[in-house]
């Protein structure tokens, strides 16, 4: 008896597992509204390979590396003293979730005070101009700190707050990089603009058209795209997909939006150092 | 002989600027290239999927032929023929973002919704979820006095497209990318001549289907 319920729950089991694999396979959890969070959170659970965290590490030491030489110009010029002057948020975060990410997004001048407390230099912002999120991930710790060396014999340097650069952990790093990415690179919302465009003009203009699989072919659309007739209804690839399914009687359609493999995407981190930035796109994608 | 052409011009653009008022205009692919050729509508401009600022990093590969694609690779690349270097464009964000960018990230860019000749046609906002799209204007196309009624753009499209194209579009045009763009950049060309509102009459029209 004790046998056959155990056969039974593994054979219920196996089933469902076979059942979920299939889902995950073929189409992921699919999103009916582009703005859902769950298309671009990136999970704080990934694992980084060991070639992901050399990409983070080598981002890192570039930032680091600009913070040091102004650290170093402000000394040579004679500051002994350094305060952060942020800059106001920049409208291309006001719709991202970076607050996930990132414990500061806004931007920051470097100004050096001499020990007359005169204004010595003002920086260009940190971190420099780019679409790296996790830049900000590398910084100036204090909001006002000093580049005197502590002297024993000075008592105000006894208790002064020593400028330093902090650094997150590579996983942080590399999570923010990724979301980074995804603002920068083509995503479900933007697989999907296509095949809804060309939808909207075939239901738009009445035309005739045939449903095969996953495919929607519409003559009509020739006028617009010339050979290209056919709708694609489904996509899917590490970056994300999306599916729409058309109702033939009312001509109208609705869309699914996959999110992206995030795990498959991590694998292919690695630092560009043209553009500053970590890139997450394979040979073939 | 050129005051001629130009007299028969101006009769013909007349002529379907009458029309133009009639109907209203399509806009519409001029060009799609196939999967198997996929630079093809771009084809004298030397374009093959990278440009001089990198930004060909963040392009889709086409699986037919291997090619990379992405319209901010092409918008730079077109730019990295026409106007100085750029500082600063290397670190543009997405397309969405261009029109903000070009005024925040470099120097002398204008932004406005008048387009010329070698501007950056621009779609989207820095705020929204879709990665917007760019294209490089190629001809402004004007009516009979001079009033702009529509553009000629080319293209790269990485998505699920993999190809350039070559599209006209109308004033009026509604549909996602070939609808008015939201704005058009102006960097800063070579020389003190260049920037100029330039147009070229409109020579050929489709009516609506």
């Amino acid at each position: 008896m004790t046998k056959l319920l155990s056969a039974l729950i593994v054979s219920a089991l196996s089933v469902l597992l076979i059942n979920l694999g299939q889902s995950a396979a073929t189409t992921g959890v699919g999103y009916a509204s582009p703005n859902d969070p769950a298309l671009k959170y990136v999970p704080n659970t990934l694992s980084w390979s060991a070639s992901a965290q050399k990409a983070a590490s080598d981002g890192q030491s570039y930032f680091e590396s600009m913070l040091l030489r102004e650290i170093r110009l402000q000394k040579s010029k004679g500051s002994v003293k350094l305060r952060k002057i942020y800059s106001t948020v920049s409208p291309e975060y006001a719709g991202t979730d970076w607050r996930s990410y990132l414990p500061e997004v806004r931007d920051y001048r470097i100004r050096g005070f001499d020990s007359e407390n005169r204004l010595v230099r003002t920086s260009d912002p940190f971190p420099a101009p780019t679409s790296l999120m996790a830049a900000k991930l590398v910084y100036l710790q204090q909001d006002e700190c000093s580049l005197r060396e502590f002297n024993l014999f000075n008592i105000a340097t006894w208790w002064q707050k020593v400028c330093s650069i902090k650094i997150h952990p590579k996983e942080q790093f590399l999570r923010a990089s990724l979301r980074s990415w995804l603002r920068m690179t083509d995503d479900p919302i933007s697989f999907a603009r296509f095949p809804q465009q060309q939808l909207d003009i075939c239901f738009e203009m009445k035309s005739k058209f045939t449903l095969t699989g996953k495919t929607l072919t519409c003559p009509e659309l020739s006028k617009y795209f010339n050979s290209v007739t056919s709708v694609k209804l489904h996509f899917l690839d590490p970056q994300g997909g999306y599916e729409i399914v058309v109702d033939k009687k009312t001509k109208t359609y609705k869309t699914k939006y996959f999110a992206p493999d995030f795990q498959k995407l991590s694998t292919y981190a690695s630092w560009n150092d043209q553009l500053a930035t970590i890139t997450f796109s394979s040979a073939t994608n | 002989m050129k005051v001629k052409t130009l007299v028969l011009a101006v009769l013909l653009a007349s002529t379907l600027a009458t029309q133009a008022s009639a109907t209203s205009f399509v806009a519409r692919e001029t060009c799609t290239a196939p999967e198997s050729d996929s630079y093809k509508c771009v084809a004298g401009t030397g374009y093959k999927g990278t440009d001089p600022y990198g930004l060909h990093a963040y392009s889709k590969t086409n699986p037919v032929d291997g090619t990379k694609h992405g319209c901010t690779s092409y918008a730079a690349y077109m730019l990295s023929k026409n106007n100085p270097w750029i500082r600063g464009l290397s670190s543009f964000d997405a397309a969405r973002s261009w029109a903000h960018d070009a005024l925040t990230k470099t120097t002398g860019a204008v932004v406005d919704q008048d387009p010329s000749g070698g501007d950056i046609a621009q779609w989207g906002k820095p705020t929204d979820a879709d990665p917007g799209h760019v294209a490089y204007v190629e001809q402004v196309l004007l009516n009979e006095s001079g009033a702009t009624i529509g553009i000629i753009v080319s293209d790269d499209n990485g998505g699920t497209r993999h190809v350039t194209t070559r599209k006209t579009i109308m004033k009026t045009s509604t549909t996602a990318t070939l609808s008015w763009p939201d704005n058009f950049i102006t960097f800063p060309l070579y020389g003190a001549g260049g920037g100029g509102k330039d147009g070229w009459l409109m020579m050929s029209i489709r009516p609506n289907p």
